[in-house]
């Protein structure tokens, strides 16, 4: 007890000293665990990029492509698939609601996504989020478009705003399909998923500005002005991949096996969260290297509280030499420089604490807003936990190295006071 | 009266060099005041370390209280001397960041034996201390509460002499406490440890050069330059 004591009112003593050690802790817990809470926060975005769909089939190829092509709108599809098969899965008696996606056109380097509107309806992200509107509604009209929220703040388009789509995905202005622009109906609000960077449109506004095309070429010589395309006849032929949701969970196995010996076209059906944990699988490099970057901060913390300990020890040998003359061992003294790195380090990691959920608190409506990012002042995990136990007992460790030199101090200086 | 320190036939020298200090005899009674003087570089806080059992001689041995220092463990001869010696030192003696208290009841804290004499003779460490600076002369209540740096040098070696006294330790020993007072609160304060060691029944050895403050004490010894080289009692 005296010794807690004496190590507590040695320390407020040397307050410059005590406010340079907690701060070299508690910025670097600060640090370890700000950047575990965006790398957990990051894993789980990604995971939740689409949540509550069971299903996502497409062309067989393998499952990071079709994963990648149908929801990141990364890459190519290796090839379409036809409408009726589309029809037949999504009228399985155990399919609750399906999304059609068609992919293929773009505008100024975003991707158009042909759709129906129950992609509004289904669609859902993060933990069971369904997409909003900041401005406008769904689209209604032929030519009607939504934009995710990047493209409305990069392209800075508003309602009403014209739309002229490109076939492919290049930005050279060859091909557009300028004798049908589309106008804006709505601003879909941040999500943090590639939703933010694409603009949607329905699969008949696709089908329409396709009319006079073929196998990707303007068909010379003959044009379907916007007012025939609006009596036309738009029924999809292809579509790109689509999503479904499933009555049950228990049958989606037994589904996807199903969609996969399926006989009429060549199939696959992915699990989107199976797949979308795979590809994290291919970010481990950087998550062990943001672990070693903080692992190394943390380091460098323990190292200037060491050097602050060590260089306070020569002023201390006059306050050791006291105490060993009212009859406190070297033993004790050891003890008095362990507990108070070990009061440092405490101290440091609960003002570390406070300054992360401060952090959190001022920064998360940010995040969100900007980013999408959802950053909650939910509790430390195990594993966070576990770091600050670690960093607790490698605090009472550094405080092993002064403690054992005032140790030896203290056997040499004896009782001698010296100035 | 049975002898408090015994010293038989004792040699100290560093690194086995020239004899340091030699005492062929040497014996403190029960509350005896012992005035031990020598200039300056003759050991005379070698001495105190070879008492105290911080120093250990090259030859001979000391006994303080039927125990042989040779006999004990380091750490049970830290645990006898906070049982049973204090110490006043010549300046600085008090923790800057403990009131003027809690500096008193630090040894006390440390030696259990000290402190259940403490609790015995004052029912609490608080109280001890209070009673002891009244005796010494530190009446002001104020000044119990504040921190050791606001005080004089004088009321600091008091405050050091009350840390000492308290729970009655059977030896006192003191090096030089009064070489940064002037001249009347030297005498003053020697006159109320004094006292105060008697009161207690310590035995006090008391160090110094100044030899006008030799008057004082029951007996004087004397640090002298020996023919071998280095000094002897």
């Amino acid at each position: 007890m005296i010794l807690l004591r004496l190590t507590w009112k040695s320390l407020c003593n040397r307050k410059l000293t005590l406010m340079m050690m907690l701060m070299s802790i508690s910025v670097s817990v600060l640090l370890l665990l700000g950047v575990d809470k965006i790398r957990q926060q990051a894993k789980d975005g990604f995971s939740s990029t689409v949540s509550s769909t069971d299903l996502i089939v497409g062309a067989r190829s393998g499952q990071i492509n079709l994963l990648l092509y149908s929801v990141f709108h990364i890459g190519n599809a290796t090839n379409n698939i036809s409408w009726s098969s589309y029809k037949a899965i999504s009228d399985h008696k155990n399919v609750r609601w399906s999304i059609p996606l068609s992919l293929g056109d773009s505008h100024r380097g975003f991707r158009v996504l042909g759709t129906s509107s129950d992609y509004f309806e289904y669609y859902q992200y993060g933990k069971k989020n369904a997409l909003s509107f900041t401005e406008g509604n769904a689209f209604n009209g032929l030519f009607d478009v939504v934009i995710g929220s990047e493209v409305a703040k990069k392209l800075g388009y508003q309602l009403g705003s014209s739309v002229i789509v490109t076939h492919g995905m290049g930005n050279a202005s060859l091909m557009n399909h300028e004798d049908k622009p589309f106008k804006v109906a709505g601003v879909l609000a941040a999500t943090g998923t590639p939703v933010d960077n694409t603009l949607l449109v329905s699969l008949e506004g696709i089908e329409a500005i396709h009319l006079d095309w073929k196998a990707g070429v303007k068909l010379p010589g003959v044009s379907v002005s916007a007012e025939e395309a609006l009596n036309a006849k738009l029924q999809p032929k292809q579509i790109t991949a689509f999503m479904l949701g499933l009555h049950s969970r228990i049958s989606t196995f037994q589904l996807q096996r199903s969609i996969n010996r399926y006989s009429k076209e060549l199939l696959m059906a992915i699990l989107p969260g199976l797949a979308l944990q795979e590809l994290w699988g291919m970010f481990s490099l950087f998550e062990k290297t943001l672990a070693a970057i903080t692992g190394l901060v943390v380091f460098s913390g323990l190292v200037g509280l060491l050097t602050l300990l060590l260089s306070g020890l020569n002023e201390r040998r006059r306050e050791m030499a006291i105490l060993r003359s009212v009859g406190a061992r070297p033993i004790h003294i050891l003890a008095l420089l362990m507990l108070e790195s070990l009061f440092v380090t405490l101290i440091s990691i609960l003002l570390g604490l406070v300054m992360l959920y401060l952090a959190i608190w001022l920064g998360a409506p940010v995040l969100q807003q900007e980013f999408g990012l959802h950053i909650g002042l939910e509790g430390l995990s195990l594993w966070q936990w576990q770091l600050i136990g670690m960093v607790t007992v490698a605090g009472f460790l550094v405080g092993l190295i002064p403690g054992y030199r005032a140790y030896k101090y203290s056997l040499a200086d004896g009782m001698s006071i010296r100035l | 009266m049975k002898a408090v320190v015994k010293i038989d036939q004792l040699v100290f020298s560093w690194d086995g060099h020239l004899p340091c200090i030699q005492i062929p005899a040497f014996e403190l009674s029960h509350a005896e005041a012992l005035f031990i003087k020598g200039p300056s570089g003759s050991g005379k806080s070698t001495f105190l370390n070879l008492l105290g059992g911080v120093l250990m001689p090259s030859n001979g041995d000391v006994t303080v209280l039927g125990h042989r220092y040779d006999d004990l463990s380091s750490s049970a001869l830290d645990r006898f001397r906070a049982d049973h010696i204090g110490f006043i030192f010549q300046q600085f003696n008090l923790l800057p960041y403990l009131s003027v208290i809690e500096n008193i009841c630090l040894t006390c804290r440390f030696s259990a034996r000290r402190r259940q004499r403490a609790l015995a003779q004052f029912t609490t460490l608080e109280l001890g201390a209070v009673d002891l600076l009244e005796r010494l002369g530190l009446t002001d209540e104020r000044l119990y509460k504040r921190s050791v740096i606001e005080l004089s040098v004088g009321q600091q070696q008091r405050v050091s002499a009350a840390r000492a006294l308290l729970g009655a330790p059977e030896i006192i020993i003191a090096d030089e406490p009064t070489s940064a007072l002037d001249p009347k609160s030297r005498e003053q304060f020697l006159d109320l440890l004094l006292s105060q060691c008697n009161e207690m029944g310590s035995a006090l050895i008391f160090v110094s050069h100044d030899s006008s403050l030799q008057h004082h004490f029951h007996r004087i010894l004397e640090l002298s330059s020996h023919e071998d080289g280095g000094f002897s009692l």
